[in-house]
This record gives structure tokens, sequence and C-alpha cells, in this order.
């Protein structure tokens, strides 16, 4: 079984926050939009800083910033990754990228269970509900690279 | 909009689906009323995946006609009157609960049959395992199963499995290993899911969602029985709730009335009207029909319908291993140990039947999810997250017992008529409680883990506190020879009704500890041939 290589090159990480952020050209077209586009680009950096994944969804990521329910500007001036009073938002970040998950109104909800983190650094299992192995190659110890 | 027809079949579960897959077969008339509709798998496997809790019932849209309860929420289907909820559920649509049954499909031991007599416990059925073997022969056939033929498990064999064994996990073999000088003796399952491709269905890919669905069908479901009824020439009624069984003062029943999500109404005339509802809807219904001839509900003159409910209340317990053993790949549940099943002390014992889950933590703690948020929220993050996560989850296992809970007459289903559904039907009532037979068989269960986890090496073990529903419903019709103390007799006809039969697990006297589609399908087909006979009375 293949595990898929973290991409540590960080040219190639801004260019791919980058393609991600153009999805987001139809929203800076006021203020406001202009506004919450700065909080997803600035969520979107932090999150790729922390999770060290560039490839990560836009839909996603707006459900993750939402739940934090944080003040408009407000991850401008953090730095999670050098400030301690910061780093329970860091955590959160990354559980939820991780999980697929996040806490919304007091509850878990489910935002990207194929695409969570998770299964990528887990390695020999998979989504549920995805065909995975006609050769019964469960019986088998898999083969982690 | 009325019907007339030979034979009515009320619920397209795998009892019924086989019982109309059977007598239209045969060239009788038949409909087939569900009150559910028809499943989508594709839309079904997506909405599993985007559900928070991934409960077995989170596949499927609840329905405002025809709601269905869900395990993660025991108050809001039943109205529960017991000291403790019941939590075992069930699905209404077409295809039933083989929706989202693991797919294990072990026969009952021949002690099963003879709590009373071998045991002094409970009741004897009224038919032997002897008499029922060739049909779980026929249901082995009809469900295509996959089974080791080395080891009949306790059940002799008249005929070979249908289908060569389904592969052990990773995981089965490393309990296999460490148990192998012991006790427990940790078998292949017998599981309705194909080895091999058969006709359009594929062999499991090992998709890991047995529970709630299979996105490829290579777990039986009754939806292929349906079908297969569908092809013989029977109609199917979808979305269309039965909520009153006509009977003549003299027990004949005459008529269904029905009522549809579109709010039209009508009846099916019948010859022959079979029930196949499950252990709660199919009392629900008949208490529901009560008249001036049945004012306890029809097939009740006994006023045992309703009573006796039972199910496999679980202990679960779940461990950390030392050593990797790779979960959360390959069907749900691929071993078992199943030679405490039939232990001679059942007088004072209930038998037991362990299931190892190929699902890592996933039901008594919602992991991988689980351990990736709680490891990240601990402050790991990169690759010592990525390694923590993968160390943790491989090691991860899982076992639940199943036990033998006897029939109480406290234990039943009744009716709460202050809450109406859109059918028309009262809202369930269940009233549940544990004996000290099955209070003991959890504790008994509990060291039995410990003594499981010792033999395999764990760093630490976990229990549940509360017995888990294993959704299998049963004993609210039992059969037996004497009308005074059954609902249906040995052929699951109702005593006070020649025209009625009952089928599914609610007929059952007693439960053993055996998952019980498969005898649920056995006794359906044996039904299916008085059925046939009684058309020609």
């Amino acid at each position: 079984m293949q595990m898929r290589a973290k991409d540590r090159d960080v040219s190639r990480r801004k260019l791919l926050i980058g393609c991600a952020l153009g999805a987001l050209t139809p929203c800076i077209a006021d203020r406001t939009g202009l506004a919450e586009a700065s909080d997803l680009e600035n969520f979107l950096r932090l999150s790729a800083e922390l999770t060290g994944r560039t490839r990560l969804p836009v839909d996603s990521a707006r459900i993750y910033l939402q739940s934090l329910g944080l003040d408009r500007g407000a991850l401008r001036s953090m730095d999670p990754l050098q400030d301690k009073d910061s780093d329970g938002l860091a955590r959160r970040i990354v559980a939820d990228w991780y999980s697929g998950q996040t806490v919304d109104s007091g509850r878990m909800i489910c935002v990207d269970y194929t695409g969570a983190l998770m299964w990528d650094a887990i390695g020999f299992a998979g989504p549920r509900g995805i065909p995975r192995d006609d050769g019964a190659g469960w019986a088998l110890a898999p083969v982690v690279k | 909009m009325d019907f007339h027809v030979d034979v009515v079949v009320i619920g397209s579960g795998v009892a019924g689906a086989l019982v109309a897959s059977r007598v239209a077969r045969k060239g009788a008339t038949v409909i087939i009323m569900e009150a559910g509709p028809r499943v989508d798998r594709a839309a079904s496997v997506r909405r599993f995946q985007n559900a928070s809790a991934k409960t077995p019932e989170s596949a499927y849209e609840q329905a405002a006609f025809t709601p269905h309860p869900e395990s993660d929420k025991p108050y809001a289907f039943y109205a529960q009157k017991g000291p403790r909820p019941f939590n075992s559920t069930y699905l209404r649509q077409v295809g039933g609960t083989t929706w989202h049954w693991l797919g294990t499909a072990v026969r009952l031991v021949p002690a099963d049959f003879e709590m009373k007599s071998r045991f002094g416990l409970a009741v004897d059925w009224p038919i032997s395992y002897a008499d029922l073997e060739p049909w779980y022969c026929a249901a082995e056939q009809q469900l295509e199963v996959a089974g080791d033929n080395d080891d009949d498990l306790g059940s002799p064999r008249s005929a070979p499995y249908p289908f060569p064994p389904i592969a052990q996990s990773f995981l089965d073999l490393a309990w296999r290993d460490a148990l192998r000088t012991s006790g427990y003796k940790v078998r292949p399952t017998p599981q309705a899911r194909l080895s091999k491709p058969s006709g359009d269905r594929p062999a499991c890919h090992g998709s890991a969602s047995c529970i709630p669905i299979c996105p490829i069908q290579a777990k039986y479901d009754a939806t292929i029985h349906v079908a297969r009824a569908e092809s013989f020439g029977a109609r199917l009624l979808t979305e269309t709730c039965a909520n009153f069984v006509e009977c003549r003062p003299d027990g004949r029943v005459e008529a269904v009335r029905f009522v549809r999500s579109d709010g039209s109404s009508g009846r099916v005339f019948a010859r022959v009207v079979v029930v196949a509802a499950n252990g709660v809807e199919t009392p629900r219904l008949l208490l529901a029909s009560g008249s001036e001839s049945f004012p306890g509900g029809v097939a009740n003159r006994s006023d045992q319908l309703g009573r006796n409910l039972m199910d496999h209340p679980i202990q679960l317990s779940w461990a950390l291993t030392r050593q990797p053993v790779w979960p959360y790949r390959g069907p749900g549940a691929t071993s078992g140990i199943e030679n405490f099943r039939d232990l001679k002390d059942r007088g004072a014992n209930s038998a037991l039947r362990f299931e190892f889950g190929n699902e890592g933590w996933n039901w008594p703690t919602g992991a991988p999810e689980s351990t990736a948020r709680e490891l990240a929220l601990s402050g790991l993050r990169g690759k010592a997250l990525d390694t923590a996560l993968r160390q943790q989850t491989s090691r991860h296992i899982r076992v639940a017992a199943l036990t033998e809970q006897l029939p109480l007459a406290s234990n039943r289903v009744t009716l709460d008529r202050s809450q109406i559904e859109k059918t028309g039907l009262p809202r369930p009532a269940i009233y549940f409680q544990l004996d000290r037979y099955t209070d003991r068989a959890l504790a008994n269960a509990k060291h039995l883990h410990e003594d499981m986890f010792a033999k395999i090496g764990v760093e630490a073990f976990w229990h549940k506190d509360d017995a888990q529903g294993a959704g299998h419903i049963m004993g609210t019709a039992r059969m037996g020879e004497d009308a005074a103390t059954s609902v249906v007799d040995k052929n699951l006809r109702a005593h006070a009704h020649r025209n009625l039969f009952l089928v599914g697990a609610a007929v059952f006297p007693t439960g053993g500890t055996a998952n019980p589609t498969l005898t649920i399908a056995a006794l359906a087909l044996r039904a299916a041939d008085a059925v046939l006979s009684s058309l020609k009375e």
C-alpha cells in the first residue's frame, strides 16, 4: 500500500495555495467580500503551515473557519506557530483538518469524511464505503512505505 | 383504491421478500406492501459518509411518513416505558433492515430449540433443529452464504455452504494465534456476502461499511428477493403502510387497509395475508387492529402478542494491542468464537457468542476520527502526528459478546395511543429490562474479554458499562403448540386466523445467541410452503 508523500516544497505549496485562493475571486466584489476572502486566505495559509498540506479544499476551509467563531481579521494578528496563547486554536485547526469534522453550535458535524487528512496519515486503511480491495487483502499485513 | 390478490405480504425485509418470491414463483398473485420507499444505494453511501455520527441508520433518510428508530436517539421514535431504553433499531424501506445488517449468517445450535427440556428455562420451540436443518440449507443457498465446511460450528449440516469462505482478516488471525492453546476457538464466520461474483453482483471488495451499507451489494440484502418476486409477477407497493387488518368474526382475515404517503388509502383483499414487518412493527400493526370480535388485537387471544421482546444484549469491550493488527479494513466481522454458544451449564449461565470487529474502535469511540482529533488536540503535528495516528489506529481491537436474553412477559411492545403517526398507527411503546441471567452473562463476558485481552497482549482495555443493542428484535409473536400461550403455530400460522401468517424474528420462542437473519430466512422459506398449501384449502 503506497502512502502519499507529503509535499515539502515551499514554492509549490505557495503555488497551490494561490490556485485555491483563485477560487475565491467571486467573493472579492465588495469590502465585506474582500474581508471574508482575506480571512479565508489567512486561514488557508495558516492551515497549510500547521498541517504541512497544500491541497486544502476551500469549501472545507470556509466551514472550519466559520466554526471557530473568530472576529473578522483576527487571524491576521495571530501567529499560532509562535504564540502560546494561540496554541489551542492551532490544535483545533489541525484536529478539524485531520478528522474531517468540526464543532458547530456545540455539536460535532462532518465536513469532509473522505478528504480528512487522517487517511493519508493512517495509510493502511481508507474511508469506509469505498470499494478497496477485491483480493481479500485484509487478510494480510499492509505494505506501508 | 382496492386490490384483489392471492397473497399480500406486508414488509419487504428478508422474511417478506423470501415468502413473496417463493409464492410468486409458483404462480400466485402477490402484492408486497412496503411502508417505506425504495433506496438509492449511491445516495445512501454519500449520506453515510457525510453523517457526523456513523450509526447503522446514518445512510438512510428519515421519512416523515414512516420514520424509523435511530440508535443514537433512543427516545425519538419509541415511547420508552421501561427502566432502561430499548436501543435496537430497524429500517422501514424496501429491503428492510437487511440494508444495514452485518451479514453474519450463523445457525442456531440444536440446544437453542430445547431450552426448557434441557435446561429448565423459558420454553422449547415447537420444532427441532432437525426440522429446520433442510431449510437452513435452503436459506444459505438463497442468501449465497460463504462459509468454511471444515467446521459446523456446533450446528450439524446436511449440505455444504454454497460459497467458499470469506478470508479471515489479519486481525482475526492474530486473535486465532493468541488464543490457539486456550478454550477459545476462533473460527471464520459464515457470511451472506459473496466470496466470488454471482450474477451481476461482485465479490466483497472490503469497503469496510457492511453496517450501514455495502456500496456494491456484495453483501446480501432483501432487495435481491424483492426484485426476484417482481420478476415473477409480484407487485410492490412502496410508501404504502398497512394500518389495519380486517377480520371476520370467525377469524378469517378479509382485507388489509393501507394508507400511502400521498394521503390516498385503500384495501388489499387477499386469500392469505403474511405479516413480515419485524419484531416491533408486526405486533404494532396487529395490536392496532382491534375490533369487536378481537378486542385485544388480531392474533392476540393468548395475550402474548407484543410480549417476550428479546435482543442479544451485547457486552462491548475494546483494547489497544501491543503489536499492530491493522484494523479498519475488510468486511465488518469475519471471525467469531462459537464454542461458548452451546455450553452445558446454560441453566445457570447464558450462552455467549463472541464477535471480533474489523472496524477497530469505530463502534465504541467513533475512531479513527476521534483518535485523530484527540492526538491533534494533544498538540501533535506534522510527522509526529501522522506517526502517532498510524501507530495508534493500527492497534485498535474490539470484541462484542452477544448474550442470550430469556423471554420475559413484561418485556413488551404496546401502543402509545397518545401519539399517532401519519400512517394512522400509534407509536410503539416499549418496556424493556434485563434480568439477572443476562446481567450475569454481561459480567461474565467482561471477565472473558479481559482474559482474551491478556492473551493477545494489550496496553489498555475498556468496557462499555451499558449493554449495547444488537438490533436483533425477537419474540413478540412467539410460536408454540398451545394457542393459549403462543401467537402462531409451528408453520407460523396465527392460531385463530387460518389465513394469516406471521414471519420474521418475532416468532422466535427463544433467541439463542446466533444473529437471527439466517433463522428468519429458514423459517420464512418453510412458511412459504405452508402459505402455498393454504392457497389450496
